[in-house]
C-alpha cells in the first residue's frame, strides 16, 4: 500500500501529459494564425497584385518589436473603435483613425492653433469667392501614393468624395449634397458645376453659399470626407484595394489590418513629401478594457495608450508620462431639452419648469447652473485635468469669443444653492418648504472619450435633489436618446452629453440649428434637434454665407449672448485630450486635433 | 432508443425556434437601429427611410422575423450594420476557431485540475487536502471571472513580466484567459466528482473490492471514477455552452479577439444582425451539446429512456 499515492500520481501524470500535448497543439495552431499581435509575426492579407499592370508593392510580414530590435516601433493602444470598417465611406470621425495615418486630406488644422486656423495639406491653396459659393482648389504638385500607385491628382480627390456621398449610412452625404446640389462630383463635373481646369486645379459651383468647404468639410480632422484615396489603385482593385492595402499619400503605409484588433503601418520607403516619421513602424491596437490598455503599456507591449484619467496616477507611479493636447479637445454640457421654440411642440411648464418661455424658464435653468459644483466636478471626477466651460459650444480659441462669458460666469453660473433655492422660489415653484419643487430625469448614457460622463450625471442629480429638485436618474443607451431628438415630443429632460470643440457652424448645427420645419409633420426635418431658437436658426444660417470675419464675430457673438444670458444650457466643463505613454520610448506627441481623435502621429518623436 | 432520439432532437429544434423568436423580439424592441447608425445630426427623414427600406425595418415586425428565420435557415444573417456590409454569419465563424481555442484549452484546465482534485478529496475526506480543496472550490465558484482575469493579468504579466498581457498569439497569451474562463468550471467539477464519488466509495462492490485485496489506486481511480462519472457527464454539456458564453467577459478583459468581444461590440453598437448570430450559434451550441450528451445519458443508462 505504501507504494499506492506514488502510483496515483504517475496514473495522474498521464492526463496530465494528454492534457499538456493538446494544448501545445492548439498553441502551435495560433502561433501560425495571421493574428499573432504580442510578441509573434504577423503575416498581413495578401494583397491584389494590382490587376491591370499597376506596380503593387506590398510590405513583408509585420516584424514584431521583440524581433526587430533595429526598428523602432510605436504602439498605440485605444478603445474598439464605434463602426469598425474597412470602408472609409461608412466610417465616423472616431472610426476613420486607422485610415488617418495612411491618408492626407486636402486640408488640416494644427493642434496648437486650434481648428480656427485651416493650413494646407494636399490643397496648396484655395479661393472662395466674396459670396461663398465658388471655391477653387489648387492641388500639391508631385506627391506620390504609396506602393507605385502614381501621383496624387484632381482624379484622386474626385473618386474620394464621390465614394464619401455613395452610401446613405456615410456621414458625408447630405452635408456635401446639400450645398454641391449633386449626389456626387462626377455628378456635378456633368451639371457644369464643377470645372476641372487640369490635374492639379478644379473649381466648384456650390448650390448654396458654404463658408465652411475648406475648414471642414475637406478637413479629415474634424470629419471623414476628404481623405484621400488613389483612383488608380481602385480602378485596378476595386473596393477590395481597402481590405488588402489601401493607398493613400501619407507618411505611413498600410501593411495590415484584422477588424476590431489593430492596423499596422510603415514608415513609407522614400522620402515623404512632408514629414519622415522616426518611427520606422507603428501598430494602432484597440483593447476593449482600461486596466488592460494600461497593463499593455506598462509590460511594454504598447507604448501610448488612452487610459481614463482616474487610471492616469496609477500609470505615473509605474513611471510614465501624461502628455496633455495643448488646447481642450472635448467638453461636457448638460443640455435641459424641451426648449423648442420654433417647431412649437407641445411642452407643458407645469412639470417642466426649465422649458418655460421668457423669464420663468430663465430662471429655473439659472438656479439649475447655480446648484452644481463645477470646481468639484473638475476637481474629483476629472483630477483636476479640466477647466470651466463657460458657454456651450464657445471657446475662446474660435470666433465670436466674448470675454465677458468668462468674466462673469462666477457672479451669474457660480455655485450658490442658497441662491438657487430663491430663484426657483421667485419663479413659482416654492415646493413644499422648498422640497418637491417638481420632477425631472437625468438620462445617464457614455460616449466613447469621456467615460467620467455617467459620473457627472449622477452629481448633477444629486446637485438637483439639494435645491429640492426632484430628480431621477434614467440610464439609457445614448440611442434611445437619439431616438427622443428625432421626436421632439420625447425629449423632455436633462442630458449631459459630451461636447467636442470644432468650428462654430458645424456645432451651431448640431446643437442650435432647427432648419426648414415639415408642413406635414410639424417637426424639422431631420437630424438631431436639442433646442429650438429663431435667432440661432438665423444666426447659423447668416454664418453659411458671410466670410467677412468681423461681422461672422459679431453674428457668433449675438448668439452666444444670447445663450449665457438665458441660460440656455448648463455648461460644465472642457478637457484636453490625454495619452499615457513610455516616456523611455516616445519622446514627443502632438495630438491631430480639437475633436479629441489621434492624428498626427507621424510627428511622433522617438527618445534617441 | 430511436423514438427517445427523435423526441429529443425535437424538442432541440423547438428551444432553437424559441431563442430566435426571443432574441429577434429582445433586439428590435430596444429601439430603432437607424438611430445609431445614421450620422448624427446630418440625417433627413429620407435617408432614414431609405436606410428602413434597406434593412426591412420598415416591415412589421412579424414579417421581419418570417424572413430573417429563412434567411437563418440557410445561414444567412444578413449583413453587419457596423462593419460596413461583411456578412454576420461569416464574421461569427471567423472569430469562432479563436474561442474554440480558449475554450478548449479551458476545458482541459478544468478536467486535468478538477477531475483529479475531486477524486483525490473523496478519497482522502476530511484530510487538510481535503479541506484545501473545498477551499478551492469555494473561491472558484465565488470570484467574478473579470475580477480574477484583472488580477493575473496584474500579477503575470505587469508584476512578473511572465505572460503577454492581452492580444492572440501563442500558449502564452492563451494560458491567463483560459485559467480565468475554466477556474469556475474546475470548481464545479471538484465539487461534483467528489459528491459523486463520496456516493460511490459507500457502496457495497467497493467494499468487496477491498475485502478480495484489489489495490486501493485501481478501486479509486477505475471502479469508483468509471462510476461516479455518470452524475458530471451531464455537466459537461453546461460547460461547454457555458465556456462559449463566459468568453464575452473573458475575452474583453483579455482583448482576445473572438465571438464574445465580436458579441460585446455588436450590443454595443447595437448591431442586430451580429447579435443575433452570436446568440444562435452559441444557444445552438448548446442545446446540441445538451442533446448529445441526453443520448449518451441513456445510452450508459437504459432506464432514462423509459422516464
Amino acid at each position: 500500500m505504501a507504494s499506492t499515492p506514488l502510483k496515483t500520481l504517475l496514473r495522474l501524470a498521464l492526463p496530465i501529459v494528454l492534457s499538456l500535448s493538446l494544448a501545445a497543439a492548439l498553441a502551435c495552431q495560433s502561433t501560425a494564425a495571421p493574428e499573432d499581435s504580442g510578441g509573434g509575426a504577423a503575416a498581413p492579407a495578401a494583397p491584389a497584385s494590382g490587376g491591370g499592370g499597376s506596380a503593387t508593392a506590398m510590405p513583408e510580414p509585420t516584424a514584431m518589436p521583440a524581433e526587430a530590435a533595429a526598428e523602432s516601433y510605436l504602439h498605440l493602444a485605444v478603445t474598439p473603435l464605434p463602426q469598425d470598417t474597412f470602408l472609409p465611406w461608412l466610417a465616423t470621425s472616431s472610426g476613420h483613425l486607422p485610415f488617418r495615418p495612411m491618408w492626407e486630406n486636402l486640408t488640416t488644422i494644427s493642434p496648437r492653433t486650434g481648428v480656427q486656423t485651416i493650413l494646407p495639406q494636399l490643397a496648396r491653396e484655395w479661393d472662395v469667392s466674396p459670396d461663398a459659393s465658388e471655391y477653387t482648389f489648387r492641388l500639391q504638385e508631385g506627391v506620390e501614393f504609396h506602393f507605385g500607385h502614381g501621383e496624387f491628382t484632381v482624379d484622386d480627390v474626385i473618386l474620394t468624395i464621390d465614394q464619401q456621398m455613395s452610401d446613405p449610412l456615410a456621414g458625408c452625404k447630405a452635408p456635401l449634397k446639400r450645398f454641391m446640389g449633386s449626389d456626387s462630383m462626377t455628378e456635378m463635373i456633368a451639371a457644369g458645376n464643377m470645372e476641372v481646369i487640369d490635374d492639379y486645379t478644379f473649381k466648384m459651383k456650390l448650390a448654396q453659399p458654404q463658408v465652411d468647404v475648406a475648414d471642414w468639410w475637406f478637413n479629415i480632422l474634424v470629419v471623414p470626407c476628404a481623405a484621400v484615396r488613389s483612383s488608380a489603385q481602385h480602378a485596378a482593385e476595386g473596393d477590395a484595394m481597402f481590405e488588402s492595402g489601401p493607398a493613400g499619400t501619407g507618411a505611413y503605409q498600410f501593411v495590415n489590418r484584422e477588424l476590431k484588433e489593430f492596423t499596422e503601418y510603415e514608415a513609407v520607403p522614400f522620402d515623404h513629401w512632408r514629414v519622415n516619421p522616426e518611427f520606422d513602424r507603428l501598430r494602432i491596437t484597440t483593447a476593449p478594457e482600461d486596466l488592460t490598455r494600461l497593463a499593455m503599456l506598462l509590460t511594454g507591449e504598447a507604448n501610448m495608450v488612452d487610459v481614463p484619467k482616474v487610471l492616469h496616477q496609477q500609470a505615473i507611479d509605474e513611471g510614465m508620462e501624461i502628455f496633455e493636447s495643448p488646447l481642450p479637445s472635448v467638453g461636457l454640457t448638460i443640455l435641459p431639452l424641451g426648449q423648442y421654440y420654433a417647431s412649437e411642440v407641445n411642452w407643458n411648464p407645469d412639470t417642466e419648469p426649465w422649458n418655460a418661455p421668457g423669464e420663468t424658464g430663465a430662471l429655473v435653468r439659472e438656479a439649475m447652473n447655480r446648484a452644481i459644483n463645477r470646481e468639484q466636478i473638475i476637481n474629483e471626477l476629472f483630477k483636476g485635468r479640466g477647466e470651466p466651460m463657460y458657454n456651450t459650444i464657445f471657446h475662446d480659441s474660435l470666433e465670436g469669443w466674448n470675454q465677458r462669458w468668462a468674466d462673469e460666469f462666477d457672479e451669474k453660473y457660480g455655485y450658490d444653492p442658497e441662491r438657487a433655492k430663491q430663484l426657483l422660489d421667485e419663479a413659482g415653484f416654492p415646493g413644499d418648504n422648498g422640497e418637491n419643487r417638481f420632477s425631472l430625469e437625468v438620462w445617464q448614457s457614455s460616449l466613447p472619450g469621456l467615460p467620467e460622463t455617467i459620473e457627472v450625471s449622477q452629481s448633477v442629480a444629486q446637485a438637483f435633489e439639494d435645491i429640492g429638485i426632484d430628480a431621477r436618474l434614467v440610464e439609457v443607451e445614448f440611442a434611445r436618446a437619439l431616438d427622443a431628438f428625432r421626436d421632439l415630443h420625447d425629449a423632455h429632460f436633462v442630458l449631459p452629453v459630451r461636447q467636442t470643440i470644432r468650428q462654430i457652424n458645424a456645432n451651431a448645427r448640431i446643437y442650435y440649428y432647427t432648419g426648414p420645419i415639415n408642413p406635414d409633420t410639424g417637426l424639422p426635418n431631420g437630424g438631431v434637434i436639442y433646442m429650438e431658437d429663431p435667432l440661432y436658426d438665423m444666426t447659423y444660417e447668416a454664418l453659411l454665407e458671410e466670410t467677412d470675419q468681423a461681422e461672422r464675430d459679431r453674428l457668433v457673438r449675438a448668439m452666444g449672448d444670447d445663450i449665457y444670458d438665458t441660460y440656455r444650457t448648463i455648461p460644465i466643463v472642457n478637457i484636453r485630450s490625454t495619452l499615457v505613454v513610455n516616456p523611455d520610448e516616445v519622446a514627443e506627441y502632438e495630438f491631430g486635433s480639437l475633436t479629441g481623435v489621434f492624428g498626427h502621429l507621424e510627428y511622433a518623436k522617438a527618445v534617441k | 432508443m430511436q423514438r427517445f432520439i427523435l423526441f429529443r432532437v425535437g424538442q432541440a429544434i423547438i428551444a432553437v425556434l424559441l431563442v430566435s423568436i426571443i432574441v429577434f423580439m429582445l433586439s428590435n424592441i430596444t429601439g430603432d437601429a437607424t438611430s445609431v447608425m445614421l450620422p448624427m445630426g446630418e440625417a433627413t427623414p429620407e435617408d432614414i427611410q431609405a436606410l428602413k427600406e434597406k434593412w426591412g425595418l420598415d416591415k412589421p415586425l412579424h414579417l421581419r422575423y418570417l424572413t430573417f428565420l429563412g434567411n437563418a435557415l440557410q445561414g444567412d444573417f444578413g449583413e453587419s450594420y457596423a462593419f460596413g456590409g461583411q456578412s454576420a454569419m461569416g464574421m461569427v465563424l471567423d472569430r469562432f476557431p479563436a474561442t474554440l481555442q480558449l475554450g478548449g484549452l479551458a476545458i482541459v484546465i478544468a478536467v486535468i485540475i478538477g477531475v483529479p482534485l475531486g477524486v483525490i478529496t473523496a478519497a482522502r475526506k476530511d484530510s487538510w487536502l481535503d479541506y484545501q480543496g473545498k477551499g478551492l472550490a469555494f473561491l472558484g465558484q465565488s470570484v467574478p471571472s473579470f475580477w480574477l482575469g484583472i488580477m493575473l493579468l496584474w500579477l503575470f504579466a505587469v508584476k512578473l513580466g511572465w505572460l503577454p498581457s492581452s492580444g492572440k498569439g501563442g500558449l502564452s497569451h492563451m494560458l491567463m484567459p483560459a485559467f480565468t474562463l475554466g477556474f469556475f468550471q474546475v470548481a464545479a467539477l471538484l465539487r461534483l466528482i467528489r459528491s459523486s464519488m463520496l456516493d460511490v466509495l459507500d457502496t457495497e462492490f467497493v467494499k468487496l473490492a477491498r475485502i478480495k485485496g484489489v489495490p486501493e489506486w485501481k478501486v479509486i481511480w477505475k471502479h469508483c471514477l468509471r462510476n461516479a462519472f455518470i452524475a458530471p457527464l451531464t455537466y459537461f454539456a453546461i460547460i461547454i455552452g457555458s465556456l462559449f458564453t463566459g468568453t464575452v467577459i473573458v475575452e474583453t478583459v483579455f482583448s482576445w479577439p473572438g465571438v464574445g468581444q465580436l458579441a460585446v461590440g455588436a450590443v454595443r453598437g447595437r448591431d442586430f444582425q451580429v447579435l443575433q448570430a452570436v446568440v444562435i450559434v452559441g444557444s445552438s451550441i448548446y442545446i446540441l451539446s445538451n442533446l448529445i450528451v441526453d443520448i449518451l445519458y441513456a445510452y450508459l443508462d437504459p432506464r432514462i429512456r423509459y422516464t
